[in-house]
């Protein structure tokens, strides 16, 4: 890696994005302006094809069976009522599915296998680990014949005793060992005997459900062999690292794979890992030598895709009279896997929120026979900041205190758990501005005091708050001599804007207009990126481009003078120049990702980096019915610099959408008898429809972090924190009660 | 899906006798319901016999002033009638609150009438379902039962009839209108759906080769003042917690008609009878709305994640009559 | 007239006219682009021709669960009335705002506020 990343070198990268160093063209500067997005047209028009819309000569399908049972064996098999459905080739299971490897753990230079799903070499074993555990998979000419056989296999099972009861396990919960990104438990002073001290405190326990990423595009493959080469379309958040996974499954070389993937129809966390649906795709093609497409059901994605851990949280806050904090305790219990599964580290936003000289974080897991949990966006920070944000509105009522004024009291110079210096915190003007743009002055805090109509009405606030983080990510740039610029990553779209934003950087930096630049994406034939997550492709992606744009133009400078760079070349006589930032041998990658770690851990022991910001939300309660609707919001975040208004706008507001859901209705309802989901569909699973969602106001400082390439802080899931706490505070505004249990539907508050 | 034979008759003989001849065939209206229902592998006709060729898409003024609305009538169309409109306001609010536009602008009424239950232990194949497979057990009386009945369940079976339209059909004393090869018979809509009882896998009174040809309204005055009111997990787009479909008629004070039925609360449109007595010669009062509702919800049982339904139908009853009484009818 | 193709058995639409967005050609689709009316496009298509269907329904005098006056001759379209009748369309991105911009642009209904909400109905 060559990306320049100490402080010194961004505030450099930043002028140059400013002004563009000489030579340069008239071009306008397009960072920070509202772009359309590119492909905007393709996707208005039905021109952008999905992962499940490509079409080859003799495609078949594919349908999977699910267990369903929580534990146990598969003890045989009945598939004669499959295989007589008409243009059924095959069902395969553990009995007669060709070799697939199991997934290897990860290692630094095998990274992409921190990205399995489930630990389990489905179709190579007999046991069942979750209640929808794929068992079998049918291949046949038809989409409807797959569908129809796989539900006349019939398949028996020697059952083991499972644990699928969340709320049962919660005293058998194990503290996390944690490791140095996510610690188990965090601890300053002593909480507990400040929060027995305290002259005015609030201990309280709240719940969240399971949630699921439901983006709209199911998950789908289509892979196709041509011997011992690969190519898959795929609805994933990175094609770099599928690629290694599927290299290292099907015991091929990782050049023999290819994985595309231009559009994702959304993702949230959910297409991020790799998943049965895609490996037993790939083997299904293998076994039939055919091309095979298989688009999971909705149900599908439920059994066999990961969603957001429950959680079990206690939040108790110890202040003086004149409300400074002198205890904060955030404790959680959430859910893995048996088999595997990712800790929804719920108590991460309380270690950075409020100067309290006693904390005490401790996060505890219970195991389920249930599908692994995964990333569902900000993770732990969401289900987490509705805990603590929800509580510190209560001590605010306890106090007798503005909600606000509580906040900013509290507000701390440093990093309350360990007093790390904060890279930028700009907290506090976003609340001025907040209130001040969103009428709080007009609010009277007594509950049930406003009415509109037969309406009660709310106002509540939350902080929101998320963790930056960034990763290596490989670019080419190339500049040809008539202007044009190509951008070339395997960076991933799952509708963020991601490869719009890229092109504006590179525009700018190498002072061309925006259409002369191309981005090509979402193919891991490109230059290896970390894909879509944690809130760290554009600021991965764009350091290296900017780092790449500076060597394309030290390299053009080298070859003469004139009034651009396109015309340095045309005078050299040069059809084009080219940059690269990053390795693509495997040993430089390895060099590459070490040089990076050290990078990042002195990085992080300098500074602790964050995106903030302040919920403000207007509900309206029906008196009888309890009916909620949000009315108004406002969201104010400090997010360091915007390179695209529009899209960051969007994106803030698209987290904003999901907390609704999360506060009022989403919840993943797995029967704890049978460890069994009961409501996989999007008829049961209520997200926010067009009716839920009011006018989303969204307002960003725009101020660059100091220490960050081109001072970003990452947005992609910062718009969902707090979201879910500011509605609750807005509910008790309204009508004086206070639900702890997430969703808050009508009947909590009847 | 299993693979199934299609058949288009042009007319209600020939539908029928299809059907008649073969007992493994079903009617196929807009196919919202049973499309989605053979997909999922829970409707498995061998025979689908498409009934939206038929001449059934006629919506005629009674002489009484009451209407004829064909079985084929989209539920859209029938929301948008000009006479649904002004006559029976809780009708075209009732459709309007169902499903989405775009299911609206598919569904037949008569389909409309036999949609399923959405209880997620009938939906899931893999789960005990005494509707599905008669004997195998309910599932969902121990487990998530938010969506069922607090009226008129049995032990086999709490699962609530989903439909909105019916609700405000039962208020309105329709008529359903049925064929079959033995000839023509008229069933109140009061009386179509069935409790459950020890079977509940018969839903309707309707028989397996009867074709559904017309719902017919009487003309029902009261109706012009009334709307329905649906009570759901968000503000659009999902199936009713409680609905309430209400009418009522006051004159000095005190009420002289009363139409009241409940959605979301029982396997059938629920009919508030003992409560539309309870309303009638009462003064037109908050505490007279409440004692209607608390007589009609005497019997009411619920289990722990449906009982309060019984506190939200009342609330809904008595906002909704509230709402009649002083901001009048939808019209 | 709109309807889902999901659960459209497509035997029925014999001889009937379907057009899907690879048939359209709409000023909402730019609308949708300049108003940021979707992220991954995914449902965009079904978005964008619902949209042409309901401003189809709306201009017909159809009323909707949100109308006051069921038996008005005109309804406003107001936002509520573009979210109710846009209910259907499940958008997961979040993009509902830029959604219903770009249809009251179109509608030529007065530009979303984004400031103060019209009344929760």
């Amino acid at each position: 890696m060559t990306v320049p990343h100490d402080a010194e070198n961004h505030s450099r990268l930043m002028t140059q994005v400013e002004s563009p160093s000489k030579p340069q063209t008239a071009a306008e500067p397009v960072v920070g302006k509202p772009i359309d997005r590119l492909d905007g047209r393709a996707k208005t028009s039905g021109q952008a094809r999905f992962a499940a819309e490509h079409p080859y000569p003799d495609l078949a399908y594919a349908a999977l069976v699910h267990a369903t049972i929580a534990r146990g064996r598969v003890t045989g098999f009945d598939v004669a009522g499959a295989a007589a459905v008409p243009g059924v080739l095959t069902v395969l299971t553990h009995e007669n599915a060709p070799p697939m490897e199991p997934p290897p753990r990860p290692t630094l230079a095998n990274m992409g296998m921190i990205l399995t799903g489930a630990p389990v070499n489905y179709l190579h074993t007999d046991e069942v680990h979750w209640n929808g555990q794929p068992v079998a998979v049918v291949v046949a000419e038809t989409l409807e014949a797959a569908r129809e056989a796989a539900a006349l296999v019939e398949v028996a099972y020697q059952e083991s005793p499972a644990t699928t009861d969340f709320a049962a396990q919660e005293e058998h919960a194990v503290l996390l060992k944690g490791n140095p990104f996510q610690p188990g438990t965090a601890k300053k002073g002593d909480a507990e005997a400040a929060l027995k001290a305290a002259p005015v405190s609030v201990d309280l326990r709240f719940t969240t459900p399971p949630l699921n990423h439901n983006a709209i595009e199911p998950h789908a493959t289509t892979a196709v062999w041509d011997g011992d080469r690969l190519t898959v379309h795929e609805a994933t958040q990175g094609t770099t690292f599928l690629r290694t996974h599927l290299a290292a499954r099907f015991s091929v070389p990782v050049e023999s794979v290819r994985v595309i993937a231009p559009h994702v129809g959304g993702a949230f966390g959910g297409k991020g890992p790799v998943w049965a649906g895609t490996l037993l795709t790939v083997l299904a093609a293998r076994a039939t030598r055919r091309p095979v497409r298989m688009m999971l059901t909705r149900e599908g994605v439920y059994r066999t895709v990961g969603g957001r851990s429950p959680s079990i949280q206690r939040i108790a806050l110890g202040a003086t009279a004149d409300g400074e904090m002198t205890s904060l305790i955030h404790t959680g219990v959430t859910s893995i896997g048996r088999v595997g599964g990712l800790p929804e580290g719920v108590t991460a936003p309380s270690g950075h929120l409020y100067a309290a000289p006693n904390i005490l974080l401790r996060h505890s897991q219970v195991e389920l026979d249930w599908l692994p949990n995964t990333f569902m966006r900000a993770p732990g920070e969401a289900p987490g900041s509705f805990a603590l944000e929800a509580a510190v509105d209560e001590l605010a009522y306890e106090l007798g205190m503005d909600p606000i004024a509580l906040r900013m009291r509290n507000e701390p110079e440093t990093n309350p758990i360990d007093g790390k210096a904060f890279s930028h915190r700009l907290l506090r003007e976003t609340y001025a501005y907040g209130a001040q743009r969103f009428g709080w002055a007009d609010r009277t805090p007594e509950p049930g005091s406003m009415r509109d109509g037969r309406w009660l009405v709310g106002m509540g606030v939350a902080t929101a708050h998320h963790g930056t983080n960034r990763f290596t990510a490989n670019v080419t740039v190339r500049l040809s001599a008539d202007g044009s610029v190509l951008v070339r990553c395997a960076l991933q779209e799952v509708g963020v804007g991601a490869a719009t934003v890229q092109a504006q950087i590179a525009a700018d930096a190498l002072g061309v207009p925006l259409d002369a630049v191309r981005v090509e994406h979402g193919d891991s034939t490109l230059p290896a990126a970390p894909g879509a997550g944690a809130s760290a492709q554009t600021v991965s992606v764009s350091a290296s481009l900017l780092a790449a744009c500076d060597k394309l133009k030290r390299k053009v400078r080298a070859l003469g003078e004139g009034a651009s760079y396109a015309e340095i070349l045309q005078r050299a006589g040069r059809d084009h120049v080219e940059a690269a930032v990053g390795s693509e041998t495997r040993l430089g990658a390895l060099a590459g990702q070490a040089k990076f770690m050290a990078r990042f851990l002195r990085d992080q022991r300098r500074w602790v980096k964050a995106a903030s910001g302040a919920q403000f939300c207007e509900v309206r309660v029906d008196p009888d019915t309890g009916e909620i609707r949000v009315s108004r919001w406002l969201g104010v975040f400090d997010v360091g610099r915007v390179i695209n208004a529009k899209t960051a706008t969007s994106q803030l507001r698209g987290g904003i959408v999901m907390g609704i859901g999360m506060a009022l209705s989403e919840e993943t309802l797995v029967d704890p008898r049978t460890g069994r989901i009961m409501n996989p569909s999007l008829a049961e699973y209520h997200v926010p429809v067009h009716a839920d969602i009011p006018p989303i106001d969204i307002h960003y400082l725009d101020e660059p972090d100091p220490t960050m390439p081109l001072g970003l802080l990452g947005l992609g899931e910062i718009g969902v924190t707090g979201t879910a706490a500011a509605i609750a505070n807005a509910i008790y505004h309204a009508t004086g009660k206070r639900v702890h249990d997430l969703p808050i539907t009508l009947d909590k508050v009847l | 899906m299993r693979s199934f034979a299609y058949v288009r008759p042009d007319d209600v003989a020939a539908a029928v006798r299809t059907v008649a001849a073969q007992p493994d065939a079903k009617f196929l209206g807009g196919g919202t319901n049973l499309v989605d229902l053979m997909r999922e592998g829970i409707e498995r006709p061998a025979t689908v016999v498409d009934v939206t060729g038929l001449p059934l898409e006629e919506i005629e003024e009674l002489p009484d002033g009451g209407l004829r609305i064909g079985a084929g009538v989209r539920n859209s169309r029938l929301a948008g009638h000009r006479l649904v409109r002004s006559r029976y306001p809780m009708l075209a609010q009732a459709i309007l609150s169902g499903a989405s536009a775009q299911l609206r602008n598919m569904a037949t009424v008569g389909g409309n009438l036999l949609q399923r239950t959405r209880c997620l232990y009938f939906y899931d194949d893999a789960a005990a379902c005494n509707k599905r497979e008669p004997g195998a057990g309910c599932a969902a009386r121990d487990g998530f039962h938010r969506s069922g009945a607090i009226l008129g369940a049995s032990p086999t079976c709490i699962a609530a009839h989903p439909s909105d339209m019916c609700v405000a059909l039962a208020a309105l004393d329709a008529v359903v209108e049925v064929e079959s090869v033995r000839g023509v018979r008229r069933i109140p809509l009061a009386g179509f759906h069935r409790l459950p009882g020890d079977t509940p896998h018969i839903e309707t009174e309707l028989a397996a080769d009867e074709l559904i040809t017309a719902v017919e309204l009487p003309a029902v005055p009261v109706a012009a003042n009334s709307r329905y009111r649906k009570v759901r997990d968000r503000a659009s787009y999902a199936f009713a917690l409680v609905s309430v479909a209400a009418a009522l008629d006051v004159r000095d004070g005190a009420v002289t008609g009363a139409r009241l039925a409940l959605g979301g609360v029982a396997a059938k449109p629920w009919r508030a009878s003992k409560a539309e007595q309870a309303l009638l010669g009462a003064p037109a009062t908050e505490e007279s709305f409440r004692h209607a509702a608390e007589v009609e919800l005497a019997s009411a049982e619920g289990l722990p994640g449906n009982a309060f339904k019984i506190d939200l139908a009342r609330r809904t009853i008595v906002a909704t009559l509230r709402q009649v009484l002083t901001e009048g009818g939808a019209a | 007239m709109r309807i889902n193709a999901c659960l459209a058995l497509a035997i029925q639409y014999e001889g009937r006219e379907i057009t899907t967005i690879e048939g359209v050609a709409s000023p909402l689709q730019e609308a949708f682009v300049v108003h940021d009316g979707f992220q991954c496009g995914y449902c965009t298509s079904g978005q964008i021709c619902s949209a042409i269907g309901m401003l189809a329904e709306h201009g017909n005098g159809v009323p909707s669960a949100a109308t006051e006056h069921l038996d008005a001759d005109a309804v406003e379209l107001t936002g509520a009335e573009i979210r109710e009748r846009m209910s259907g369309n499940l958008c997961r991105c979040g993009a509902h705002n830029g959604i219903v911009a770009a249809i009251q642009e179109v509608a030529g209904a007065d530009a979303v506020s984004h400031v103060r909400a019209e009344a929760a109905r």
